[in-house]
């Protein structure tokens, strides 16, 4: 039976959520090829990890334990990959498309002479031959494209797709490997967490977003002003982040914070993958944006095609006349 | 401290992108080509490390005319000199294809550092930076947004995780770094430097040169081939206010009281 890898990430010691839809990839392929779909826990203690898997619809678990992998390391994650691979040859190697995914994953399928894809947000086949989707030119455009050959070797978008389903019995392994000879080129050190903001964004209800399209430092009043009008609170894409005209915790995205207010209101973000994923599901989603191809649209319940200089101060006026942040 | 930068030209996003006809590839007629901006954070933090420990900075890419303004620009900034890889046959590699005609491109360069964007704004794959550092047997490190280093050989960095964490890192040069937006603010060009990048070289490399077969490159050499370019196909179609601001601040707030929002 032919297999499908997946490799499972976690922090903290905790498995992370974006693991459950890169195994729901890996499940649809699976159905396709009649493969068996196994999870690897490298971890220096994969037992306290597994149990969030253990009823989930797929073939195996297998975990890789040693005391050197409590930590990612891009040496000591190809080394493990490389053995596990090199043992099963897996038709399918997935991974999600994170620090992680998009740091061991293209050189480990190079040294199988294998084609790669990164970020994948779609799947579909022809035959038995996976035809994969993703985003290009920031959004504007889909590419479809394949690999010539098997083993296929992807990342997928982080909550690009559906969770793996409930209601399985995999089994637990443990695969044995051999790190002595490895040299370990990069040191961990340490995660630094992000800092404590002064606002939680995740519990707004009304966020106000600016992104790049404010254009600069003395324009972002705007944005605080119309938050400040609606009885919200205000964030940033991460351009205006990078450009210092708001401090790091207000920005949403991948990098981000991710929220999912009643209300986020997008003023000058194109809606890049990376900043969609910190708000596409909040309740109602308005754009403002001259460009009518910006992807924001693509997620948005309203848009406003036009210039956020005229759109911005009337929508202030009109909240203010109206009293709405005191509602 | 020798540096290589790779840069790549890429279209400025806001352009209105049209599917050529053969629904591959976008039209280019009317395309304005720019420095991917992932990179000029690369070239501003190569810059920064020569003015402390002295060195060239070489830039490298692969592509035609449009490449050469993009290398220009970093010239401006204050890099050396470039290579560029100008061939049509390599129109189509993937990523593993462009890693090797990186390598080849640098092979006479004694280069401490190798830096990239994290990734290109058109086609996002973030995978030549770690492919050209494995092709090369050097380590890596990705979406770097801080750098250290007080010999130049010895490097901490930190790196970007998910949710706004960073992680700390170590390594050894020789390495490659793929360079995080906000890790600096990218210089602009000064007037006597755009003067001073019209002198420096472009040494432009075929494949002949670089002693690789055309079989090796391009759609022909490489396992991952695009299929169609295509419109994004929308979940929900959002609805369009129009009118004068005024009008569209009123239907707007009155639309978001239908929706329970106020
Ligand atoms: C690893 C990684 C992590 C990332 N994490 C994040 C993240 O957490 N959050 C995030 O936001 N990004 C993140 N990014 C960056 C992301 O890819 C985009 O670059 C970024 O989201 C773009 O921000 P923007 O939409 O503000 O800017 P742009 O893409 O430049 O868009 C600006 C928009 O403003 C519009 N505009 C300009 N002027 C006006 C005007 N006067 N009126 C109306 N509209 C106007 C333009 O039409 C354009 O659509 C990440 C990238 C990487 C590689």
């Amino acid at each position: 039976m032919d297999k499908i890898l997946v490799l499972i990430e976690h922090r903290d010691a905790q498995i992370l959520d974006h693991n459950l839809g890169a195994l729901g990839f890996a499940t649809q392929c699976a159905r396709r090829w009649n493969a068996d779909v196994c999870a690897l826990i490298l971890s220096n203690n994969p037992l306290a990890l597994s149990s969030k898997l253990a009823s989930k619809k797929i073939n195996e678990i297998v975990h890789v334990q040693h005391e050197i992998l409590k930590n990612y390391t891009l040496d000591g994650y190809t080394a493990v990959l490389r053995q596990w691979i090199e043992k099963n040859s897996p038709k399918m190697v997935v991974f999600s498309h994170t620090s992680i995914g998009w740091d061991v994953g293209p050189s480990l399928a190079a040294s199988f002479q294998a084609g790669i894809v990164t970020d994948i947000s779609a799947l579909a086949f022809e035959g038995s031959e996976p035809i994969f989707s993703r985003q290009v030119y920031n959004g504007k455009l889909v590419e479809k494209v394949k690999i010539k050959k098997a083993p296929y070797f992807v990342t997928v978008e982080r909550g690009g797709f559906a969770s793996v389903e409930e209601g399985g019995a995999p089994q637990v392994q443990s695969f044995d490997v051999s790190l002595d000879n490895v040299q370990f080129r990069t040191e961990f050190i340490g995660v630094e967490v992000a800092q404590k903001a002064a606002v939680d964004l995740a519990k707004s209800n009304i966020i106000v977003a600016g992104g790049r399209g404010v254009g600069k430092k003395e324009n972002f009043h705007v944005i605080e002003d119309l938050a400040h009008a609606l009885g919200g609170d205000f964030a940033a894409s991460r351009p205006v982040v990078d450009n210092e005209w708001v401090e790091r915790d207000r920005q949403v995205g991948s990098s981000g914070k991710t929220v999912a207010p009643k209300l986020y209101l997008a003023c000058g973000i194109s809606g890049a993958i990376q900043h969609l994923s910190g708000m596409k599901k909040s309740n109602v989603i308005v754009a403002i944006n001259k460009d009518p191809h910006a992807p924001i649209f693509g997620v948005a319940h309203f848009g406003i095609v036009g210039d956020l200089f005229e759109i911005v101060p009337a929508l202030i006026e009109e909240a203010k006349s109206q009293g709405i942040a005191h509602r | 401290m020798n540096i290589v930068v790779c840069v790549k030209a890429v279209p400025d996003m806001e352009s209105d992108f049209k599917i050529g006809s053969d629904r591959r590839n976008i039209e280019n007629s009317h395309i304005v080509f720019k420095m991917n901006s992932f990179d000029e954070y690369a070239v501003e933090a190569a810059l920064q490390l020569k003015e402390k420990f002295s060195g060239e900075v070489l830039i490298v890419s692969i592509g035609g005319e449009e490449t050469k303004q993009v290398m220009r620009k970093a010239f401006a900034m204050g890099a050396d000199r470039g290579i560029l890889v100008n061939d049509s046959h390599c129109n189509d590699s993937d990523a593993i294809v462009v890693s090797k005609l990186l390598k080849a491109a640098l092979l006479d360069f004694p280069y401490d550092l190798i830096l990239t964007g994290v990734q290109a704004e058109d086609d996002t794959q973030s995978q030549v930076g770690p492919l050209l550092a494995s092709a090369l047997n050097i380590p890596h490190v990705t979406v770097v947004t801080h750098l250290e280093t007080t010999d130049g050989k010895a490097l901490q960095v930190k790196r970007e995780l998910e949710g706004g964490a960073f992680e700390v890192v170590k390594l050894k040069a020789p390495a490659l770094l793929t360079i995080q937006t906000g890790i600096n603010n990218p210089r602009y060009p000064s007037l006597p430097g755009i003067m001073k990048a019209k002198k420096k070289e472009i040494k432009e490399l075929t494949l002949s040169s670089l002693n690789l077969s055309p079989q090796n490159v391009g759609a022909r050499g490489s396992l991952v081939e695009r299929v169609s370019l295509e419109e994004p196909k929308v979940q929900s179609q959002a609805e369009i206010l129009q009118g004068s601001a005024k009008e569209i601040a009123r239907e707007l707030l009155s639309k978001l009281k239908e929706r329970k929002v106020f």
